[in-house]
């Protein structure tokens, strides 16, 4: 088996359809949804097709739990302990686990909001992060950038649950949102102790962190405002080793991320890509 | 068969077929056996992405007018490809409840814009247990039940009447108006101030655009 | 009730334990870093091959797995230093140099068509071995010197058994025809000659015997 495993191989039965971010990007529907005003994009059982937005979510979540699986398993298997210390190596198996027991929890959840496997597209865009050639990238990209978003996601499903009265959904977020936090942690101790004496690796570390913050908030899909579905969830943030001025700055990343997509959409939609006439 | 227009002709966002989609109305027309002498007018709104779906019919003298996301008849695999499965079972659910409004019983049934979320979701129910027995490809129960639940709570009482709706052959809006009583008298969540978003608000342009 | 000032055996009737064991400390500790080398290599190649591997239920079997041989790695390298080794890693060793020819031929597989190799490498030659060699040491041991090596030999097995008969039950859903079958079967003497060359997952002797005619095997 090769070390650094290429995301476009990720093994996958006939069930699953992959998609690229660029599809989503280059939509030509976008220029036009962006003249539209729907309201507040939070997920809330009383906004329209509820449902189909929470069981869409959810299959985003659950592939992003098989990617989160793998890259774990990747880190414990890409680098000798040079690389990485045989303590970090245990905590990326531990997290192998959690994430296994994920994927199961999110394909009970589907289940039991009547999607199934394979219904939704997958992109492979979070085990890309997973790919870094140096474990402190992969730790800050993957454990703190994509596992923090997770921590955001997991909260705004937990209070979807809530608000909905789903009680399963409810249980279920709230057991996968203090693993998150567990994940979250493991990346910041180890971006703190592998770089206490390598400043110029740490803000290597950050800025790959940054990049993929910027990448996945999707143009605006993360974020503090009404438009953003998904909303920053502090206070786990906070005990997951996130401090406040970084928590401003990913806020301010989402809305560079936002207003970076709909430049894209005027562009492409000037620039023509529609069908038909 | 019914006169059916569907608008827009072509479609410029998303590749969709104009003609397809009105072969479809006359399939799915032929299915639930829509009368002849009512005009079908399908407007579909490409610009709505899986997964904001929407269905909103309207009886009126000039016949029947149907408004539908394009993400109603997309396939949430691929995006922007047209699946002529599911837009077929879309037809068929957006004309058995226009047939409903047809009749006398339905005649004090709020127009689409103006039933509840609860009301919506009950009828839903009983249009694809009907669709389902029609046998409609792409209906199912799981896949409805957590709708009908997110509007009817996470209890038995909503579990019974929506086996009950599921099951039923004949209905009239007072009975379906009496189901959600029974369910509302059950649920014991704090109701949400806001009301669901309706076909003009999805369609709505922003302040500034 | 029973006089609290008469003096009681120290060892209960029941209580069978003996002093002796067939292991000083430095063959315990030995022992102990072949174990933790080769926990380490397993759950490493099981958190490879998640990547690798299509079939949904066996990848999440395979991300549960790798975190019980990461804890028996743990488990291992706590102990080295009670066993008087304060540099665990300079016991942190295969057992020899054909354990490693055998570690290699067992992560080799990568292809996704590739399941039932990968699994019969783990549950059919290596998860039978582990539970062999730890049973030995269980059985072999002081009671009462080694007994915090036993706790952790027991806990170990207790894991071992459970993943031995997953990983089986999931190559007996896997294997479906007469050429997957055979598969199986080719996969498994070829790892199994390298098991017999490198002696065990503790060299010659993992379980208390030697035999030099089957070291030379293949
Ligand atoms: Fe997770
Ligand atoms: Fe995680």
């Amino acid at each position: 088996m090769r070390k650094i495993f290429p995301p476009n191989e990720l093994a996958r039965d006939e069930r699953f359809v992959r998609t690229k971010i660029e599809d989503r990007v280059f939509d030509p529907r976008n220029a036009a949804m962006m003249e539209r005003d729907l309201g507040s994009a939070k997920l809330e059982p009383s906004r329209p097709a509820a449902a189909d937005r929470a069981r869409s979510l959810m299959h985003g979540i659950f592939v992003g739990e098989i990617q989160a699986l793998e890259g774990a398993g990747r880190t414990c298997f890409d680098f000798d302990e040079d690389d990485a210390p045989f303590a970090l190596k245990l905590d990326m198996a531990r997290q192998c686990w959690d994430e296994s027991r994920h994927v199961e929890i999110s394909v009970k959840l589907g289940e039991w909001m009547g999607s199934e496997i394979g219904e939704f597209t997958e992109s492979t865009f979070l085990y890309e992060a997973a790919c870094a050639d140096d474990p402190v990238l992969r730790l800050c990209g993957v454990n703190r950038a994509l596992e923090g978003l997770a921590i955001d996601v997991f909260n705004a499903m937990k209070e979807f649950g809530d608000v909905a009265g789903d009680p399963v959904l409810e249980f279920c977020e709230d057991w996968m949102l203090a693993d998150e936090v567990t994940h979250v942690k493991m990346g910041s101790d180890w971006l703190r102790r592998l770089t206490e004496k390598d400043p110029e690796r740490r803000n290597r570390a950050l800025e790959f962190q940054r990049t993929v913050d910027k990448i996945f908030s999707l143009g605006g899909f993360r974020g503090e405002s009404d438009e953003n579905p998904v909303h920053l969830a502090r206070k786990f943030r906070r005990m997951a080793g996130f401090d406040e001025a970084e928590m401003d700055d990913l806020v301010e990343i989402s809305k560079q991320a936002q207003a970076d997509a709909e430049a894209m959409a005027a562009a492409a939609a000037e620039g023509g890509g529609a069908y038909g006439a | 068969m019914p006169a059916i227009t569907v608008a827009p002709d072509p479609f410029t966002l998303v590749p969709y077929d104009a003609s397809t989609i009105a072969q479809l109305t006359a399939e799915a027309a032929a299915l639930v056996g829509f009368p002849d002498d009512v005009a079908v007018t399908l407007e579909v709104d490409e610009v709505l992405p899986h997964p904001l779906t929407g269905t909103f019919v309207a009886v009126g003298p000039e016949g029947l007018d149907i408004w539908m996301s394009g993400a109603n008849f997309e396939d949430p695999k691929r995006p922007l490809k047209f699946q002529p499965e599911l837009a077929l079972s879309e037809l068929v659910r957006a004309l058995l409840r226009a047939a409903d409004r047809l009749r006398p019983e339905f005649s004090g049934a709020p127009t689409d814009e103006d039933l509840t979320d609860r009301q919506r979701a009950a009828w839903d129910v009983w249009t694809e247990g009907r669709a389902h027995r029609l046998g409609v490809p792409a209906t199912r129960p799981d896949r409805l039940l957590y709708h009908y639940r997110l509007h009817h709570g996470f209890n038995d009482v909503a579990d019974e009447v929506f086996r009950r709706l599921w099951d039923a052959d004949a209905l009239t809006w007072p009975e379906i108006d009496e189901a959600c009583a029974e369910t509302d008298a059950a649920d014991t969540r704090e109701r949400p101030k806001k009301t669901a978003l309706r076909k003009e608000q999805l369609r709505a342009p922003r302040p500034s655009a | 009730m029973a006089d609290p000032s008469t003096p009681r055996a120290p060892f209960a009737p029941w209580d069978r334990r003996e002093l002796p064991g067939l292991f000083d400390v430095a063959e315990s500790a030995r022992r102990v870093g072949n174990y933790k080398w080769i926990e380490m290599r397993l759950f490493e190649t099981l958190g490879g091959w998640v990547a690798t591997i299509p079939e949904l239920d066996v990848k999440m079997v395979l991300g549960r797995h790798c975190y019980h041989h990461a804890w028996h790695a743990e488990l291992w390298h706590k102990r080295l230093p009670e066993l008087r080794e304060m540099n665990p890693d300079r016991l942190t060793q295969p057992a020899n140099d054909e354990i490693v020819a055998f570690v290699d031929a067992l992560r080799e597989p990568e292809a996704p068509e590739l399941t039932i190799e990968k699994l019969v490498g783990v549950y059919r030659v290596l998860a039978p071995r582990l539970v062999a060699a730890y049973t030995y040491h269980l059985n072999a041991t002081s009671s009462i010197t080694d007994a915090p090596t036993m706790r952790s030999l027991r806990f170990a097995l207790q894991d071992e058994m459970d993943d031995w008969r997953e990983g089986e039950m999931l190559l007996q859903s896997l294997i479906d025809t007469a050429e997957a079958v055979e598969r199986a079967a080719r996969r498994q003497a070829e790892l199994e000659t390298l098991m017999v060359r490198a002696g065990g997952v503790a060299g010659p002797g993992s379980l208390g015997i030697t035999h030099d005619e089957e070291v030379a095997v293949g």
